[in-house]
């Protein structure tokens, strides 16, 4: 018969095994709302199950001591009433599981999501920072400041050669200054042999006016000498003067040129300080972006570490929903064995010794991870074992 | 040409990590939430390699790999198993279904990632 007193045993000897079930339960849900409580969440699994075993062990203590009272209708009902009992609480145990498996994976399944937006939005942060798109088409800044820097290196090269070539012209036209003094003696020496043609006329006519009518056609030779050494020396006179203006001429443009030269050096001397101040404003700018670039491709490998090691840390979730699953269908197989032992009972009169064995087996085999096969074997586990994940093993 | 990978797990979560491990490489990826399912997403557009987890409902990654071995297009597609089952025997099992590689889970994306290079075909 089932007195007060062993009424009270059964309800002390099941607390253990509610409390153990129970923390199973709140423990994801401590997890689904307050993250910092992470580190507890496996102790309070391994809690749990521990609480869960003891109250196993105080039912099979208890069940022999009814097993002692044969064929007591009283232990047939609470036996019966007892399976019905659990199947409930069973019932509402899984379901509490399941919200917390679904809740849990929906939650880090958003988390996850928006971690991986970030990490797209990082990408495409970090490749405009180095890239900038024009028109459609992308080159790199620092490219861009380096052809910029070449093209401006050409036009001072250019302007060098041009001031180069500049100067070879003029030193040709101050040699033609050489030839206007060989010029003007020549001019000179058509004006004296003019004078002297001119002289030796003279004195022919004379010589021919003494010879009478004898020297008449010489007289006549000697009128057109005397005529042609002054067109001479008009001639010789005309090229003096025009050698004269071609010469104050050159050495006019050869005195403008210089000028010019003076104005022009000064030109490309004040171009080149401004296309080197520009390159060298170039350079300050392409080193910063460098130096900036540099940062950026640290940042980005930390920043790909960091979500490495955050893809690894967010598979913690696919882990409790097994290990969790595993315990849910565990429990499931509760109230099978309370029924048993109520039919057992009402059967025969006697209780069968309980077997928790088999539960414990049960759930074993549904083992997948390292760390359910440890916690099973009594020691604990907090973290979940990666080693496995280190290496690939090829068929 | 981008090679398309056909990521198959239950979990939302494990088929989000996969896949953004995947897409960060450049590979376009399907994903399934088990094996029935994964066996529709082989109908459509052409798959290149597939990575499956090995404890599913509908139907397991094992019986999956048996079936998409019977398909001839599909016969010769490199497969992966990703999963926590560590045990030898599993892995026994899937290398005698026709997997090419075996995982354990937590993965770590370089480990993945090195393996789909290593067995996608060109």
């Amino acid at each position: 018969m089932l007195t007060e007193s062993n009424t009270k045993t059964v309800f002390v000897m099941m607390t253990p095994c509610i409390v153990g079930i129970v923390t199973i339960i709140i423990a994801p849900q401590m997890l689904a709302g307050v993250l910092p409580l992470l580190v507890l969440f496996p102790a309070a699994i391994i809690f749990g199950v521990r609480s869960l075993q003891s109250g196993m062990q105080q039912q099979t203590e208890l069940a022999t001591t009814l097993g002692d009272n044969r064929h007591d209708p009283d232990v047939a009902r609470y036996l019966t009433e007892l399976g019905t009992i659990d199947e409930e609480l069973t019932a509402i145990w899984q379901k509490q599981i399941d919200t917390c498996i679904s809740q849990s994976e929906q939650a880090i399944s958003d988390l996850t999501s928006r971690f991986n937006s970030i990490v797209e939005k990082l990408e495409v942060a970090n490749s405009l920072s180095q890239q900038q798109s024009v028109q459609g088409q992308s080159f790199d800044v620092i490219d861009f400041i380096s052809s910029c820097e070449d093209a401006l290196r050409c036009v001072l090269e250019t302007l060098k050669t041009t001031m180069e070539n500049r100067d070879s012209l003029l030193r040709e036209v101050h040699g033609l200054l050489a030839y206007i003094d060989e010029l003007k003696g020549m001019a000179s020496s058509v004006s004296k042999i003019a004078a002297q043609t001119n002289l030796l006329a003279l004195n022919a006519a004379i010589e021919a006016a003494r010879a009478g009518e004898m020297g008449r056609g010489f007289s006549i030779v000697a009128d057109e000498v005397r005529a042609l050494s002054s067109k001479s020396g008009e001639t010789g006179e005309l090229i003096n003067k025009t050698v004269r203006v071609i010469s104050e001429a050159i050495t006019k443009t050869f005195r403008n040129a210089e000028e010019i030269v003076k104005g022009d050096d000064q030109g490309a001397s004040d171009s080149r300080s401004k296309i080197n101040e520009v390159l060298d404003q170039f350079r300050r700018v392409a080193d910063s972006m460098e130096r900036s670039s540099e940062i950026l491709r640290t940042c980005n490998k930390e920043i790909q570490f960091d979500v490495a090691s955050s893809i690894v840390h967010f598979q913690f979730q696919d882990r409790i929903s097994q290990i969790l699953s595993h315990v849910q269908s565990n429990i499931a197989e509760l109230p099978h064995e309370i029924r048993r032992h109520g039919a057992n009972y009402s059967a025969s009169g006697t209780l069968p010794s309980v077997e928790w064995g088999s539960l414990a087996r049960s759930l074993e085999s549904s083992y997948a991870t390292r760390e359910e096969e440890i916690n099973h074997k009594g020691s604990s586990v907090t973290h979940a074992s990666g080693n496995e994940s280190a290496a690939v093993t090829f068929f | 040409m981008e090679k398309t990978v056909l990521i198959v797990d239950d979990s939302a979560t494990m088929r989000q990590l996969i896949s953004m491990t995947l897409k960060n490489a450049g590979y376009k990826v399907i994903e399934a939430n088990d094996g029935s399912d994964a066996l529709t997403k082989l109908n459509g557009p052409k798959i290149n390699l597939m990575i499956s987890d090995v404890n599913m409902p509908v139907m397991d990654g094992i019986t999956l790999i048996k079936k998409v071995k019977e398909l001839p297009s599909y016969r010769f597609m490199p497969i992966i198993m990703l999963t926590t089952e560590a045990g030898d025997s599993k892995k026994a099992e899937g290398k005698a279904a026709g997997a090419k590689a075996w995982i354990v889970k937590p993965f770590q994306p370089d480990v993945l990632l090195s393996a789909v290079k290593t067995l996608i075909l060109p």
